[in-house]
């Protein structure tokens, strides 16, 4: 058995960094907007509106007993479908789409934002009922401590769990590869098949995701310990 | 008529009755000081006087309103009524400084500048000046605690309450809390002080007002409570402290 890693290496390589260029392009928007999504979701599941968590509690329950990569083909192919039979059955004929990039940043989102929603949720009931009403007493309102005590010690406490779900979403870009992502396992697998260089192209494409994600997770260690020092 | 004037109120959580009909009232720069034993309803009271918990029944009166009337203007009555809590309660992620600026700063709108002076000036009378930039976190309970105390000065209010504001220190740390409130009473600020320090309520107290079981036994000057009480149960829970 011979190996050929540098030409591995020399042919792969250039497509493998605009493959890392989508993949984090794709995670830190995904990541940005799962967070917004698990903020609103934590806030809307605290609320005294008994619909409204119901709503909410079913919905994360949905998204969190379905797989990832099921949703996605259901928001790269089914949703367009439905809007579209919609469309049609008023009379209009359009022909909506999704890039499957964009797909991408709206599974994470959802996804993402949903386990997230509950580490938010529960680092905010976990903060000591004190502060509340440390700052009713002081005079002001209950939305204001939820937005001003509450919630900012509460994301703070959640940094790293936040950290592990972005090297796992880092990690989960490679299910792209299904709805025709251009991300690095769709390259790898494309290139592995005209060249027949499998090992190599594996081996290779593993490796270039331990550059991203050893780092990422070593930083995530540091800025968790630095959190502890610090109060 | 006093400036808060609490009249028959009751509190109950679900079928447990915690206050019933308790009439307290506290004059302009009064110090009332309320004793009695544990799970007699001390917190409960003072905790319904700046509504952190609603009252069942009964109308407290603050300068003739109704503030368990009030809805949202509650925020509005708030400012106006410190409060000291037994743990403290400083916001951990913010220094000294900025504890004490935060409210004055955001709910009076005052400038930073003079929200900033008038931390430390509240710093020296509290003799921490040299603690502003500290977080809650380094200071000691006595520290901290005396960094409440400035915080809920800082509103200016025109009443101040205390749940128990030295229970929660090592018995070193308990003298410096009690004479920054010492100097407050003398200085003439309205205080409600829920407290196990008898040396203090004989002191500094204008009134003590011993609690049982939801209900306020007796009322009077420390002088007549501390040595010559009127009720058997006033008699057997100060044997039992003093
Ligand atoms: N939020 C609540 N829900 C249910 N019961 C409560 C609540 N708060 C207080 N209680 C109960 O009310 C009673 C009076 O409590 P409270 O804290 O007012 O007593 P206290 O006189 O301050 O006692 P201590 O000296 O121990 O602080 C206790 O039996 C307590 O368990
Ligand atoms: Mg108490």
């Amino acid at each position: 058995m011979e190996f050929h890693f540098d030409r591995a290496l020399r042919t792969l390589g250039p497509s493998l960094l605009n493959g890392v260029g989508i993949v984090v392009y794709i995670t830190i928007v995904g990541f940005l907007f799962a967070l917004i999504a698990a903020l609103l979701l934590a806030i809307g599941k605290l609320s005294k509106n008994k619909i409204l968590t119901g709503v909410l509690s079913v919905f994360i329950e949905i998204i969190r007993g379905t797989p990832l990569l099921v949703q996605f083909f259901y928001i790269y192919y089914v949703i367009p479908m439905l809007i579209n039979g919609i469309a049609a059955t008023m009379g209009y004929d359009i022909n909506v789409q999704f890039k499957a990039a964009t797909c991408g940043i709206i599974g994470f989102a959802i996804n993402y934002g949903c386990y997230m929603s509950e580490v938010i949720r529960s680092a905010i009931v976990s903060i000591d009922p004190g502060q509340r009403e440390a700052g009713l007493a002081l005079g002001f309102s209950e939305t204001q401590v939820l937005f001003r005590f509450i919630i900012p010690p509460a994301l703070r406490n959640s940094i790293p769990v936040f950290g592990n779900y972005l090297v796992m979403m880092i990690k989960d870009t490679s299910l792209l590869a299904m709805i025709a992502v251009q991300e690095l396992l769709l390259r790898t697998k494309t290139y592995a098949s005209q060249t027949f260089l499998t090992v190599e192209a594996y081996t290779i494409l593993a490796i270039v995701y331990l550059i991203i994600s050893l780092p990422l997770s070593q930083l995530c260690k540091i800025i968790e310990r630095r959190l502890k020092r610090v109060r | 008529m006093g400036m808060l004037e609490i009249k028959k109120l009751s509190k109950s959580f679900g079928d447990l009755e915690v206050l019933r009909d308790v009439n307290i009232s506290v004059e302009k720069g009064e110090v009332v000081v309320i004793i009695g034993p544990s799970g007699s309803g001390k917190s409960t009271m003072l905790r319904c006087i700046n509504l952190l918990e609603h009252p069942t029944g009964g109308e407290i009166l603050y300068q003739d309103q109704d503030i368990t009337k009030l809805g949202k203007q509650v925020t509005e009555y708030r400012k106006h009524v410190g409060m000291v809590f037994q743990r403290f309660n400083l916001f951990p992620l913010k220094n000294v400084l900025e504890n004490i600026m935060y409210a004055p700063i955001h709910l009076n709108k005052l400038s930073k500048e003079t929200a900033k002076e008038q931390a430390m000036e509240l710093l020296r009378k509290v003799g921490l000046e040299t603690k502003a930039d500290a977080y809650p976190s380094s200071l000691s309970g006595g520290q901290q605690q005396r960094v409440a105390i400035a915080r809920a000065l800082a509103m200016q209010p025109d009443m101040l309450l205390f749940d128990e504001p030295t229970s929660a220190l090592d018995p070193e740390l308990v003298g410096d809390v009690l004479e920054v409130m010492k100097q407050l009473a003398n200085e003439g600020m309205t205080m409600v002080v829920v407290t196990h320090e008898m040396g203090f309520a004989k002191e500094v107290a204008d009134r003590v007002i011993f609690m049982d079981g939801g209900y306020v036994v007796e009322s009077d000057t420390p002088a007549e409570i501390f040595t010559n009480p009127k009720n058997d149960r006033t008699r057997a829970f100060l044997a039992r402290v003093l």
